[in-house]
């Protein structure tokens, strides 16, 4: 059996690195590259004295910053320079991080973070047309229960992402699963010292937009409007200044603190405005049904943080 | 005949808005230290935009806007451009060449190159306008995931390198 040239160069390029290396990089690629052959359908193994140096590499190497990795993916998602530049990076860095922490056997870890940078994928799929070769060869030199599998599926989903988007009445079956994370997702790490509003969904514009056929817009705060159709939701907030913005929903039993779940929203700047995609109207069943209530025994909450520049 | 790396000449980012991100995008950026590879790059360039009456938000955007600053702000960015950041990539580009880290990308539309110079500078190239024309497409230094010296940005860097190109025949 012929190995693929990319696990045959992972094979060439660990033969070189010293498996005993306290440099906290070169520790992560030998990680890296031991966990690619392994992963490799067939794969060819590696010398048990490079299997037994894996838990101290990992130590050296020190922990996966997951939010910062789909944050830069976020980023360079948002971006448009060639796709090929400092967004395959993005994605290598998260495949990494996914082949390393499959290595190390932590399925929930890498389940949760394939799943909510797919999540991101799946939101841009223009972005990533241009990445479906890449995407095929990660395919190929993966084994089929591979956790980096789901990241690039969701590549090789785009072009019936952006298909959908063209479809009106297909995108809310199309969209919703992709964009929700099986996970419930925290949300983002703080940046500077933000200012944190909340708006509280009013239960009849989530029950008006869950069923709606038209469009709606209601006010549901101060200098914010959520427009819904049947596909999609988006929140609109006037910008104050300028700055960096996280958006995310919390879903709590009415009349309750204890918060059921959470789901990070995607945000675009423009010049004016802050504009949250939140997905399509039944996003607010979507939730409903992730935690297992019906929807009118849910609040919804909207809470936008945002670090203003000076 | 097709103007292919390394053979034919390559010429700058167009247009004026791409060159205008790809600076405060990365040149600007803090985390690319980009004054190990060029003097007056980095922070310090970062400084003089804002002194040119470049705002802190603007500099801070994902996706810098071009209309939003001011002439003597974007005749800041864009000299930053011809004076620091293209000479970079031209360096970046003969340091690739003559050592061989460069290597031809498996997709992107139309044929494309990577390549590497010593200081972790990482080039894309494309040929356009029906391959007539060999043009940058977008420079950065990919940031390691610890170190930040130079060497670390270099290694990571031939790293990206390795992982994009690794797989590819030169015919692709």
């Amino acid at each position: 059996m012929t190995l693929h040239p990319w696990i045959q160069a992972a094979v060439a390029e660990l033969d070189g690195l010293d498996p005993h290396t306290h440099a906290p990089d070169d520790a992560w690629r030998v990680l890296v590259l031991v966990g690619r052959v392994l992963g490799a359908p067939d794969s060819p193994g590696v010398p048990a004295a490079v299997l037994g140096c894996v838990s101290m590499l990992a130590t050296r190497a020190g922990p996966t910053n997951a939010p910062a990795l789909l944050d830069d993916l976020a980023e360079a998602l948002e971006d448009d320079s060639d796709p090929m530049g400092p967004l395959l990076d993005a994605m290598l860095n998260v495949d990494d991080a996914l082949t390393v922490s499959q290595l190390e056997g932590k399925t929930a870890f890498t389940e949760e973070l394939g799943a909510r940078a797919a999540a991101l994928v799946s939101v841009w799929p223009e972005r990533v047309l241009a990445l479906s070769t890449f995407a095929e060869m990660r395919i190929a030199t993966t084994r089929s229960d591979h956790g980096v599998r789901a990241l690039w599926r969701a590549v090789q989903q785009a072009p019936a992402e952006l298909l959908a988007a063209h479809l009106p009445a297909a995108r809310t079956a199309r969209t919703a699963a992709p964009v929700t994370p099986r996970h419930p997702v925290p949300p983002r790490r703080p940046r500077g010292s933000p200012v944190v509003r909340h708006f509280d969904l009013p239960r009849q514009s989530v029950r008006a937009a869950a069923a709606s056929t038209v469009s709606t817009t209601v006010e549901v705060g101060e200098g914010a409007w959520l427009h819904s159709t049947p596909s999609q939701c988006v929140l609109e907030l006037e910008l104050a200044g300028a700055g960096t913005t996280d958006v995310w929903i919390e879903v709590r039993r009415r009349g309750e603190e204890a918060i059921l779940t959470t789901r990070t929203i995607l945000v675009r700047h423009s010049r004016a405005a802050v504009e949250a995609r939140l997905g399509p109207a039944s996003i607010w069943e979507d939730l409903a049904r992730e935690v297992d209530h019906p929807l009118e025994a849910l609040e919804f909450q909207l809470v936008v943080r945002t670090r203003r520049d000076d | 005949m097709s103007a292919h790396w390394p053979n034919a000449p390559v010429h700058p980012m167009s247009p004026d808005r791409s060159r205008f991100q790809h600076v405060i995008k990365h040149l600007y950026r803090p985390a690319e230290h980009w004054e190990q590879v060029v003097d007056g790059g980095g922070a310090v360039a970062r400084e003089r935009a804002l002194q040119a009456g470049c705002p802190r938000w603007l500099l801070n955007q994902r996706l810098a806007d071009t209309e939003a600053a001011s002439s003597g702000c974007r005749q800041q960015v864009l000299q930053d451009y011809d004076r620091l950041l293209h000479p970079a990539c031209e360096t970046a580009l003969e340091e690739g060449r003559d050592s061989g880290r460069w290597g031809r990308l498996p997709e992107g539309g139309a044929p494309g190159w990577l390549v590497v110079g010593a200081g972790g500078v990482v080039v894309v190239l494309r040929s356009v306008d029906r391959q007539t024309r060999l043009e940058m497409k977008s420079a950065w230094r990919p940031i390691p995931r610890q170190g930040r010296s130079r060497a670390d940005f270099f290694k990571e860097a031939v790293r990206k390198l390795k992982d994009r190109t690794s797989w590819c025949s030169e015919d692709t």
